[in-house]
């Protein structure tokens, strides 16, 4: 059954949604619009890259599947006040934990609601904070498929 | 009076003054341990200069976003003292654009600081 809007775009959603499920967190998706956002603490800015096609996951028929890989970009946000004397790394720590464990909550997490056929957690980049707040990105590539002539339609 | 006094006493009363180059705008703390008597909401007098779009450096610099430099009195009744200061959460609220409803921008860097003005970047 045809989805609503183009897979890639299913698939984001799905994971905000299911991010929205970390606790303590706040979830942005991001968007070149002024004053969309403001850093805050334990926030996760969810950025979504361009799809890459994966020709050799292709299924041949008529019409064929077409594979695609697309990485999206968990930007984690942490910012401890100044009068606060937890460890630092320690808060960073179990956010991206936190994080990784809500995501993978659901069965079969890796094909958000049977829209993907894998999920890959690429590996955490700790970002040298230059002030205001720390970040850590955390990017996760999802493969799908989807029929030649139809976005919509998951194969 | 001395010439420094001039200078702090011109901060608030002609940088600052609303009625000139200045608007009002809200300092939010970043709510702090109980008994900390500083935690609370006023109202300011700031300049703000809108609108330098950057990027975020923490985040690799892929990620764009407004900048706003807001100078504010020195002061922990007209403005923010540099000791109530906390770059890990306090916030300040106002328009992105002139015309638009204000909402709050996270203070993430202190730009320069003297005895009568802040200079923050805010996010």
């Amino acid at each position: 059954m045809p989805l609503t809007l183009p897979i890639d775009e299913e698939i984001f959603q799905e994971i905000a949604t299911r991010l929205s499920g970390v606790t303590g967190a706040t979830v942005v998706q991001y968007r070149r619009e002024p004053g969309h956002w403001t850093p805050e603490h334990l926030q996760i800015c969810v950025v979504k890259k361009t799809p890459e096609r994966a020709p050799e996951l292709d299924y041949p028929g008529n019409p064929p599947a077409l594979a695609f890989r697309m990485r999206v970009n968990l930007r984690l946000h942490t910012q401890q006040s100044e009068v606060d004397t937890e460890n630092n790394s320690e808060i960073i720590s179990s956010f991206i934990a936190d994080v990784h464990q809500t995501i993978c909550e659901p069965a079969n997490w890796w094909q958000w609601d049977a829209k993907a056929v894998n999920t890959e957690f690429e590996s955490v980049e700790l970002i040298n904070p230059t002030g205001g707040f720390d970040a850590a990105l955390y990017p996760l590539t999802i493969t799908y498929r989807h029929s030649e002539g139809d976005p919509f339609t998951v194969r | 009076m001395t010439l420094r006094d001039m200078i702090e006493a011109d901060a608030t009363a002609v940088f600052l003054n609303t009625g000139e180059f200045a608007e009002s705008v809200t300092y939010k703390p970043r709510i702090k341990p109980t008994g900390d008597t500083r935690d609370e909401t006023r109202s300011i007098s700031a300049v703000v200069f809108r609108e330098q779009m950057t990027t975020i450096d923490e985040d690799g610099g892929e990620t764009i976003a407004p900048m706003f430099l807001v100078h504010v009195a020195n002061d922990s009744t007209d403005g923010i003292s540099s000791d109530e200061l906390d770059l890990g959460g306090d916030k300040i609220t106002f328009p992105v654009r002139d015309g638009l409803t204000a909402s709050d921008r996270t203070v993430t860097r202190l730009v320069t600081i003297d005895n009568g003005m802040l200079v923050l970047e805010c996010r």
